[in-house]
């Protein structure tokens, strides 16, 4: 029994912008998921497992058991909501589900908007002010009026990094220049020609949350993405080169949001999963040709490298330095943007990863496909949120 | 319109308590010892129940950040956000740091706790340069 007998056979990705008010959440996700399965050359009709975010109204929000009325058949699995229906936690859950026989075909998926018949607000609330109305955290608020929210909390890892290992902010100012780069070139992101930056740039730009300025976070859009799985003896069938999943695991600390991130309860954060994902593939970090990580801010992007292995403890920003993460560096990074540009939507910037590493995998991903790209990593949370997942793909 | 405060509920009503009069309360395993923050059901660390230890409430700077957005209405322009590690155990308190121009804040610089009333019911523990 091995992950690498279930494909990713279709994916899209659904139009992200600052503000989606033109669409109702319900059309959003809708187009996203019969695009996605479009791509593969599926219909409703074969889906009988959906991780996909359900809009309302009506239903639990978030809660996929609401799909099941409309697929005109019974559900084999579902996802109760929030990141189980998103990124790499999602494919391996749906991977893990069609693997062992629980199912055929699952949509997973999701997306943020504000049009019409949004119930209870469409747009993302993890950062402030919303942040402020998502209810107490700890016993009775024990935490709210310090004014912790994602970014600063983030913050409070980078922090301490700077401070045991001697990060410097010009690194993380590569980090962020490179993939806004990325992003200035690519006429799907919400900050599309809206650069190019240089690391000064970042450097110059407003505080936002010490060590972070305002170049150095990501932006808060709306938008949706999806993705369809099944097995792989089904995928040779299909319209599209299918995508294997080599390994993968996830790897949680605590809550997320529970008290002040600290760098001494993450440090080791996803280097137990790195080991398992890349064991289970039977490659070595080395191996990777593009990186899909997860980057809310500039910082988390050299963590990635730490417990990924492919640099010491500490050693994140003198490895990134001098162009490794660029489209023709060593390891490229989020080639369409990221979180940093093209675009954080919630919870479905996870999935926009995967779909990005699916894209270049094909040798789809047009001006920005990176040469002879057979091994793509994804990965989804970091440091702040004290979990992470991550997915290893390839072809067949 | 002012910032989001704490409500006092059946666990934390004796942590407010002692706010109130100046004394810092702290989650302690009456098991293996360990102190935590925030409250929680159990001690996370071996699942025991716990009982409120007093702290002396000093300690060192353990990471901050300058926020210049802050979390919401009712919030300071700029504020420090930090997680004080305290001398009585090393456990961490989320907190902010305050009597202090924000760029002089370091990592371990020493602090102590300091309470101001913000409610009849609420006075919060920051920490001021020690």
């Amino acid at each position: 029994m091995s992950l690498r007998d279930v494909a990713i056979v279709g994916v899209h990705a659904t139009r992200q912008a600052r503000v989606i008010d033109d669409l109702t959440p319900m059309q959003l996700t809708l187009g996203a998921i019969n695009a996605a399965l479009d791509d593969a050359g599926l219909t409703r009709d074969d889906v009988d497992g959906a991780a996909v975010g359900w809009p309302g109204p009506g239903g639990l929000i978030g809660d996929s058991t609401s799909w099941a009325r409309f697929f005109g058949h019974p559900l084999h699995l579902v996802s109760e909501g929030g990141l189980d229906n998103s990124g790499a936690r999602a494919v391996l859950r749906a991977a893990s589900a069609i693997e062992t026989g629980l199912c055929d075909v699952v949509v997973v998926g999701g997306g943020s908007a504000s049009g019409p018949f949004v119930p209870g607000g469409g747009s993302p609330n993890f950062t402030p002010p919303a942040q402020a109305a998502r209810g107490p955290i700890g016993a009775g608020g024990q935490l709210d009026p310090w004014g912790g929210y994602v970014a600063s909390n983030f913050a409070l890892v980078a922090q301490r990094h700077m401070h045991e290992y001697g990060t410097t902010r010009e690194q993380m100012a590569e980090v962020a220049a490179t993939i806004r780069n990325n992003g200035h070139e690519n006429p799907e992101a919400v900050m599309y020609d809206r650069g190019p930056y240089t690391i000064d740039d970042v450097l110059q730009s407003r505080p936002v949350a010490s060590p972070f300025n305002l170049l150095d976070v990501c932006l808060v859009a709306q938008g949706g993405a999806a993705l369809v799985l099944t097995s792989l003896e089904r995928a040779r069938d299909l319209k599209q080169t299918p995508v294997v999943v080599l390994g993968g695991a996830m790897e949680f600390v605590r809550g997320a949001w529970t008290g002040g991130s600290a760098l001494r309860e993450c440090r080791d954060l996803g280097k137990a999963g790195a080991k398992r994902t890349f064991g289970m593939a039977g490659l070595k970090p080395d191996d990777v040709d593009v990186m899909c990580v997860y980057d809310p801010t500039s910082f988390e992007v050299l963590r990635a490298f730490e417990w990924m292995g492919l640099c010491g403890e500490g050693e994140g920003g003198p490895f990134i330095e001098g162009g490794t993460i660029a489209r023709d560096g060593r390891f490229p990074v989020n080639p369409e943007g990221g979180c940093l540009s093209h675009a954080w939507n919630g919870v479905q910037q996870m999935t926009l990863k995967v779909v990005e590493a699916v894209k270049q995998l094909r040798g789809q991903a047009g001006t920005r496909q990176i040469p002879d790209c057979d091994v793509a990593f994804t990965s989804m949370a970091g440091s702040g949120a004290m979990h992470v997942e991550m997915a290893l793909l390839g072809r067949a | 319109m002012t910032k989001p405060l704490p409500t006092v509920d059946a666990m934390t009503a004796p942590y407010w308590e002692a706010a109130q009069r100046g004394e810092l309360l702290v989650p302690e395993c009456d098991s293996c010892g360990h102190k935590h923050f925030p409250a929680e059901a159990v001690c996370p660390k071996c699942l025991s129940n716990w009982h409120w230890a007093t702290s002396p409430g000093v300690g060192t700077v353990y990471s901050f950040s300058v926020v210049r957005r802050p979390a919401g209405p009712g919030f300071p322009d700029v504020y420090v956000l930090a997680l004080v590690e305290l001398s009585d155990g090393g456990w961490l308190m989320t907190t902010n740091i305050v009597d202090i121009d924000p760029d002089d804040v370091r990592v371990g610089l020493p602090v102590k706790v300091d309470f101001r009333k913000e409610s009849e019911a609420i006075s919060l523990p920051y920490f001021i340069p020690a």
